[in-house]
């Protein structure tokens, strides 16, 4: 079963430890929008994506929210819920629907402690995963709403490895933590320069080089699959 | 330019300086004379000093609810279309407000207004 999957975490693992927790995994089917889990309680279940990518949101008092993190194939959601069993302050909602494997916190806790491999995989992604919150962080301070959603599509598509993503520019914005009038002005001018399409819901990536292009220098940082750039002064 | 030989005048009432800027520059390219305003005491200012065709603003706009009760009743405003683009929607209404889904879309609907 392992082969058929594209979960790094899962792939990565040694053949016996797989064996071990196959049991407790149960394959969903994930719908865009959906919401895992809220923010003040503590996540039943833990989610392996396949095709699918979760994001976890901050959540403000007057409504507004931003994506603090994106989780694809390369990781798990969530993994705080493993390394600090309190509840959330954060909510995890599906972005891009798709399969998952889901596996109750407590399982996987137990599993954890029990084999070595599991573990050092997960805190090899806690690692990476914290390293994505601190870059993006200080990107949302630093730069331009052209390069984050420049490097927002890029970390998106990378984890669905299509070209095209069915996404609505209020939910662009959402994600974001912008107003979609700025969605919309900065996709136009995507769009007029040719490095992606849109009409009603439907985004399409034209030209990827031009995308990066326009990302800032967090996307060497964050890319998945690529050795990672980084930049010391 | 319209029927009367007088170049059209849209006023874009947003608050944010880049959206703004970014907005102006997605009409520039057309034959409009554009103007800015940041709210909508701003907006009722300039229309004070000359006759504006057309507003282009968006609803998360914090005025924007203001905005459109005073439009709605002003002598002269009330008659003035407010434009909102908005690429998910299909051409439709928002209240008072028309939504475009393309910033190219205003000229045709001048066009329209102006015919």
């Amino acid at each position: 079963m392992k082969e058929m999957l594209t979960n790094k975490i899962l792939t990565g693992l040694r053949d016996a430890e797989f064996d071990r927790l196959m049991p407790l995994l149960h394959p969903v089917s994930l719908s865009t929008g959906e919401r895992l889990s809220e923010a003040g309680e503590a996540a039943p279940f833990v989610y392996f994506p396949e095709s699918c990518v979760i994001s976890c949101l901050a959540n403000m008092q007057d409504g507004k929210s931003a994506e603090v993190g994106m989780i694809g194939l390369e990781g798990v959601a969530d993994i705080t819920g493993l390394v600090k069993p309190r509840p959330a302050v954060h909510s995890l909602n599906v972005s891009i629907g798709g399969s998952a494997l889901r596996v109750r916190t407590d399982d996987l806790e137990r599993e954890m402690l029990r084999s070595e491999g599991l573990q050092q995989s997960l805190l090899g992604y806690a690692a990476e995963y914290v390293t994505q919150l601190y870059q993006r962080s200080a990107c949302a301070i630093f730069h331009m709403v052209e390069q984050r959603f420049a490097v927002w599509l890029l970390l998106l598509t990378d984890r669905t490895r299509e070209a095209v993503i069915q996404i609505t520019q209020e939910r662009i914005a959402d994600h974001l933590g912008v107003r979609r009038a700025g969605v919309t002005v900065v996709a136009l001018h995507m769009q007029a320069a040719g490095a992606i399409s849109y009409r009603r819901g439907n985004l399409r990536i034209d030209n990827r080089e031009m995308l990066e292009a326009m990302a800032c220098e967090c996307y060497g940082t964050l890319a998945i699959g690529r050795p990672r750039q980084t930049t010391y002064m | 330019m319209d029927n009367s030989g007088r170049i059209p005048t849209i006023l874009i009432v947003e608050d944010i300086d880049w959206i703004r800027s970014a907005m102006r520059k997605a009409i520039a390219r057309q034959e409009y004379r554009v103007a800015e305003a940041t709210n909508d005491a701003e907006a009722f200012a300039f229309a004070e000093l000359q006759p504006l065709d057309l507003i282009l603003t968006e609803e998360e706009l914090p005025t924007f609810k203001d905005l459109m009760a005073v439009l709605h009743q002003h002598p002269t405003l009330g008659s003035v279309p407010v434009v909102i683009i908005n690429p998910d929607a299909e051409d439709a209404r928002l209240g008072d407000a028309y939504l475009l889904a393309d910033y190219a879309d205003i000229s045709s609907f001048l066009a329209v207004l102006n015919r």
